[in-house]
């Protein structure tokens, strides 16, 4: 129990470190044309006035986080046994943290929007050769998820052959040496543990895959051409990453499995590691040379179509800022679509109004507080 | 061909979406036969209703600018030479009376018109 805690501690170190020092510098992530998740011009971004917001932001994030990990060291000093509790229940705090520093700067950034009149275009583009939100950029590499499920599909028939042959016990977890250390009774059930953990993981990534290619597109209204050209590029790039970190996952647990088939076959720890981190590398590249929906992307745009516009000027007071409850949840009825980009930071966001994300979102929560209850339950 | 919308003109938005297919089928961007995307897509698209873009898909198909075939996908239609329609013939009454009030002679209109006939027939439009 004592070196659980050792555990758990370090676990919620590292994890409130990591959520802590990302939170200060989301404003710095997130596109230039949102201020605290309101529509703005992207030169208005560099005014002393959004400037003190982003301050203030960091300022609040910066000491609620570290008061959450004092809180987090004080309470496994004076009563150890209650690491668990703080490990579920930190991100908790962070978040209420991160609201209290987001929310009423949102406000503030509505009023001074409506002060310095920083008018935005409302001008929206679509594409008649092509549908984004219907997922029509083909930025969705089937390529990768076929051959995923072709290799669970192999692991199946290896366990199918080598079933009768397995002794009583098989090792089913491997330690840092790749030394058997839990062993297992041979069932069919834990002989298809493996493949299913498999077939869960791939269809997440696929529909992960299915998010980034289906969200809004935030078409850049001086560009358009040159901006749909490179979010589609994005896409495929994004796309090809996250299919081939999917076969990376599947791999991993396929050779973890093989060894549970064949009682000899190690692969070496190293391995293991190699195949977990290197398909993080695409993805990383991707979303650091690319920037945020491509933007930073150098793409070729012919010159008979119109691809400046420099005549498109800010319009209207109004705009679709009144969809965006808080800056952060966007709710439209009249809008079709069920994936957008975040306002910020740089996920995708839902369009709450849509029955199937209403109903993602109760079924989400409720997994969550069941989870939250078992693990209290069998702590 | 890229369609064009401001959530927040005057104008209203299927008819914004209207005037933009038809500049498009008028430049050469859209092609007779060329599909365009369902209602719903270009409505998710857009971020905007539904029923707007049937509206504008229907007005457009009323006057022969697109057909829809079986499967409810809209397709560009081809159109033959023939005498000016009675909308258009309003349409342009209409212009041809705000150029008066304006105060503009005949030749000066006439020639703004065939300007914009060979520059939308050269597609040099937006």
């Amino acid at each position: 129990m004592n070196e659980l805690n050792v555990f758990l501690f370090i676990t919620n170190i590292c994890v409130l470190l990591f959520c802590g020092a990302l939170l200060p510098i989301l404003p710095l992530l997130t596109r230039k044309s949102f201020l605290f998740g309101v529509k703005i011009p992207p030169e208005a971004n560099n005014t002393d006035e959004a400037k003190a917001l982003k301050r203030r932001y960091i300022i609040i994030t910066v000491c609620g986080g570290i008061i959450v990990l004092l809180a987090s060291i004080f309470q496994y000093i004076t009563v150890p046994e209650y690491t668990f509790y703080t490990i579920i229940f930190a991100p908790f705090i962070l978040l209420a943290v991160q609201l209290i520093a987001f929310v009423p700067n949102h406000s503030k950034a509505l009023a001074l929007k409506s002060q310095f009149g920083w008018n935005v275009s409302d001008i929206k583009y679509a594409d008649t050769a092509t549908s984004f939100t219907r997922g029509n950029l083909s930025a969705m590499p089937h390529f990768w998820y076929v051959s995923a499920l072709i290799l669970i599909f192999v692991s199946l028939i290896i366990v199918a052959v080598r079933y009768p042959v397995l002794p009583d016990m098989i090792p089913v977890h491997w330690d840092i040496n790749m030394e058997p250390d839990r062993w297992a009774p041979k069932s069919i059930g834990t002989m298809l543990t493996m493949p299913l953990i498999n077939l869960l993981t791939l269809a997440t990534m696929w529909l992960v895959g299915i998010f980034i290619e289906r969200a809004k597109l935030q078409i850049d209204h001086k560009e358009p051409v040159k901006s749909f050209a490179q979010h589609t590029r994005y896409r495929l790039l994004m796309g090809h990453s996250i299919g081939f970190l999917a076969v990376a996952i599947v791999l991993l647990f396929l050779i973890l499995g093989l060894q549970s088939a064949f009682i000899d076959f190690t692969v070496p720890f190293w391995l293991t590691m190699v195949i977990a981190t290197v398909p993080i590398i695409p993805i990383c590249v991707v979303s650091v040379r690319a920037g945020q929906g491509g933007t930073l992307l150098k793409v070729d745009v012919s010159e008979t179509a119109v691809t400046k516009r420099d005549d498109i000027v800010g319009n209207n007071a109004m705009s679709d800022d009144k969809y965006w409850a808080w800056g952060l949840f966007y709710h439209n009825p009249d809008d079709p679509a069920y994936f957008v980009g975040d306002r910020f930071g740089t996920n995708l966001g839902f369009n709450y109004s849509r029955l199937p994300v209403k109903i993602g979102v109760v079924i989400g929560i409720l997994g969550l507080i069941a989870s939250y209850v078992w693990m209290i339950i069998v702590f | 061909m890229l369609i064009k919308i401001d959530i927040y003109a005057e104008k209203p938005i299927y008819e914004q979406l209207y005037d933009g297919i038809i500049i498009g089928i008028a430049s050469g961007q859209l092609k007779a036969g060329e599909s365009l995307p369902s209602a719903r897509n270009l409505a998710a698209d857009l971020g905007i209703s539904f029923h707007t873009v049937n509206k504008s898909y229907d007005i457009l198909r009323s006057r022969g600018y697109i057909i829809m075939n079986r499967r409810k996908t809209a397709m560009i239609a081809v159109k033959t030479p023939q005498d000016i329609p009675e909308i258009l013939s309003e349409k342009l009454a209409l212009c041809v009376a705000e150029a008066i009030c304006n105060g503009i002679d005949e030749s000066t209109l006439t020639k703004a018109c065939s300007d914009n006939y060979r520059k939308i027939k050269g597609g040099f439009i937006e």
